[in-house]
């Protein structure tokens, strides 16, 4: 069964052919970074002007680039959570291309997608495992038992990991979107200069507040501010490290927690954040020590993009789910509400 | 004589969504009114319309579409549900803007509303038509028309005023070229001015109308395509909406550091 995945659901423009038998055969990317930076985030109206420019080339593209014209199956697209303008872009053009198509369609579960996302690498985990996902809008601990199959363990109270890292890189005035340029700054920093909490580590459960860590940073950044208003560039870089740590340190104390309390023995990290290289190295060292794996989707599928809706659509429509031509979008839809497969 | 063709004309620019099937030169139009289900309704109501005279999407020419000004959203909804469709039946996108497709429709669907029919039934030979409507923001889009042989000709492209140069603007186009033209102005953005109607009503020296619960129709799109001839033909399905509205004030951020070349510099 062969698929196109689009997706919309903030500031990429994704568009992807998955094969259930052949895999994945192409995915392209439109990022709308350059547009939002000027404004330091994304600007909801822009998103959605930009989709709708750039949707349809990208799959003319896509399908031509992997000969699928005449050969796709069915569509699946990214129904939420997510911006509801950009959403309706992506919703509106997939579901009408399949009625056209006369195949079926899917919306997709965006947050689903991103946990799948490992499972388009080789060597995939097997079910069970327990997921963390981690991105700018959500930060999530959640037993996986199978496809469809989530029980939240644990999640963000306020902010989102991801949605952090981007505020205190403002703070920095590190360009958007700050998370990446925040991860770089770190690199140059002393670890060990500044100790930031590691909140709501010091008490069981497996939920996370990241909002005190965020003013911790913006005092810290104020007491050491110069004439300019940010702080020399090497204290920038020594409280970037602090900050990342400290993000770092808890989403691993509460993944290790997680693990023992499943008694589950592999993790997946998804979503923009699995990027960061130092979340990956000490998420490798901890499991190690409780005889735990890690598997992530390589640095292009870690953030937003087609394959995964491509892959979370096509799981679900091969056992013969699909939508009506009621297309309905979610900007916010609980994981744990989703069918089984 | 070529066989007539059949097509698909699709509106959703306001809180009114409507679709349009041609079939032998008869019009078939759905609607609904329900704001904000734009998305949900649309393509059920082109599946009913094609169901009920048996066709399918690739017996179709075109597909029509109004491009704008109106409801951002609207607009996007429209523009994506055709895209989809037509690059899936490897069918050419027709589009028009919002304004012209109410003119229009104002033009023929008038009989429910007793002001415009009394001036519609007088057939005069020519007949200033206005279309506005509520762009929000206390702003108005509209463009002026002139109804003659029942063809709309545009004398003015759609734009966004406020409603002070709204009224001034309309009343010099009616001094200047239609004092003796009857008027009617049509659309949710005379309901902006109600207050200043009597102003544009003295310019005129005829009969005057005024309906602002006519609302952009799928079956003008569709009857500007073919009677006007009105619409930019797009083969590849790539469309650009007609928001007029792009220089919104949304605040760029302030820097401390020199912004990357990139973009544009701010200063501290």
């Amino acid at each position: 069964m062969r698929i196109l995945g689009i997706e919309t659901s903030c500031d990429e423009t994704g568009v992807a052919v998955y094969d259930s038998e052949q895999g994945l055969l192409g995915h392209r990317l439109y990022s709308q970074i350059k547009l939002h930076s000027e404004y330091g985030g994304v600007v909801p109206e822009l998103a959605s002007r930009d989709h709708v420019r750039k949707l349809l080339p990208l799959i003319e593209d896509v399908l031509t680039g992997t000969d699928s014209k005449d050969a796709i199956d069915g569509v699946a697209f990214t129904s939420g959570p997510g911006l509801i303008g950009a959403l309706l872009v992506g919703a509106c053009v997939g579901r009408s291309l399949a009625m056209a198509w006369n195949c079926p369609a899917i919306g997709v579960h965006h947050m689903e997608g991103h946990l799948l996302a490992p499972l388009l690498e080789d060597n995939p985990p097997e079910f069970p495992f327990v997921a963390l996902l981690v991105s700018g809008g959500h930060t999530q601990l959640v037993a996986v038992k199978g496809i469809g199959q989530y029980e939240m363990l644990g999640e963000s109270l306020d902010d989102a990991a991801g949605e952090a890292f981007d505020k205190a890189a403002k703070m920095l005035d590190l360009d958007y979107p700050g998370g990446p340029n925040l991860a770089k700054l770190a690199e140059q920093g002393d670890v060990t200069r500044f100790k930031f909490p590691r909140p709501m580590t010091d008490r069981p459960g497996l939920d996370f507040s990241f909002s005190g860590l965020k003013t911790f940073t913006l005092n810290t950044v104020a007491e050491h501010s110069l004439a300019s208003g940010l702080p020399d560039d090497q204290t920038c870089a020594d409280i970037a490290a602090a900050f990342q740590e400290a993000v770092v340190d808890t989403l691993v104390i509460k993944c290790r927690r997680a693990l023992q309390q499943t008694g589950l023995k592999r993790l997946i990290i998804a979503g923009g954040v699995s990027a960061n290289s130092r979340l990956r190295e000490k998420l490798q060292q901890a499991l190690a020590k409780i005889q735990s794996e890690v598997f992530y989707a390589r640095h292009e599928f870690c953030t937003d993009n087609g394959a995964m809706i491509a892959f979370a659509g096509c799981q679900r429509l091969l056992v013969g789910q699909q939508d009506d031509v009621v297309i309905d979008v979610k900007p916010r839809w609980p994981l744990q509400t989703l069918s089984a497969v | 004589m070529s066989l007539p063709e059949s097509y698909l004309a699709l509106d959703a620019s306001t809180e009114k969504c409507s679709v349009t099937l041609v079939v032998e030169g008869r019009f078939h139009s759905r609607e609904c009114n329900i704001p904000r289900s734009h998305a949900k309704v649309m393509l059920p109501l082109i599946q009913e319309l094609l169901n009920e005279h048996g066709m399918t999407l690739r017996e179709l020419s075109k597909i029509v579409v109004s491009r704008g000004p109106g409801s951002f959203t609207g607009i996007r909804i429209c523009l994506s549900i055709a895209q989809g469709l037509a690059y899936g039946s490897g069918l050419p996108i027709v589009s028009v803007d919002s304004l012209a497709a109410l003119a229009k429709y104002a033009s023929i669907a008038a009989t429910p509303h007793p002001g415009l029919h009394s001036i519609l039934s007088s057939s005069p030979s020519r007949l200033l038509i206005i279309p506005a409507l509520d762009a929000r923001m206390n702003e108005i889009y509209w463009s002026a028309n002139i109804l003659e042989n029942n063809l709309i000709k545009h004398i003015s492209e759609p734009t966004l005023s406020s409603p002070v140069d709204f009224v001034a603007e309309v009343s010099a186009i009616i001094s200047q070229q239609a004092a003796n033209t009857p008027f009617v102005g049509v659309g949710h953005g005379w309901e902006v001015v109600t207050d200043q109607i009597d102003i544009i009503q003295t310019k005129c020296s005829a009969a005057t109308a005024f309906d602002a619960s006519i609302l952009p129709h799928a079956e003008g799109a569709a009857r500007l395509v073919l009677d006007e001839k009105f619409g930019e033909v797009s083969e590849d399905g790539v469309i650009e909406p007609l928001y007029i509205r792009n220089e919104v004030a949304w605040e760029k951020r302030k820097r401390i550091r020199p912004a990357p070349q990139t973009a544009p510099q701010k200063d501290s």
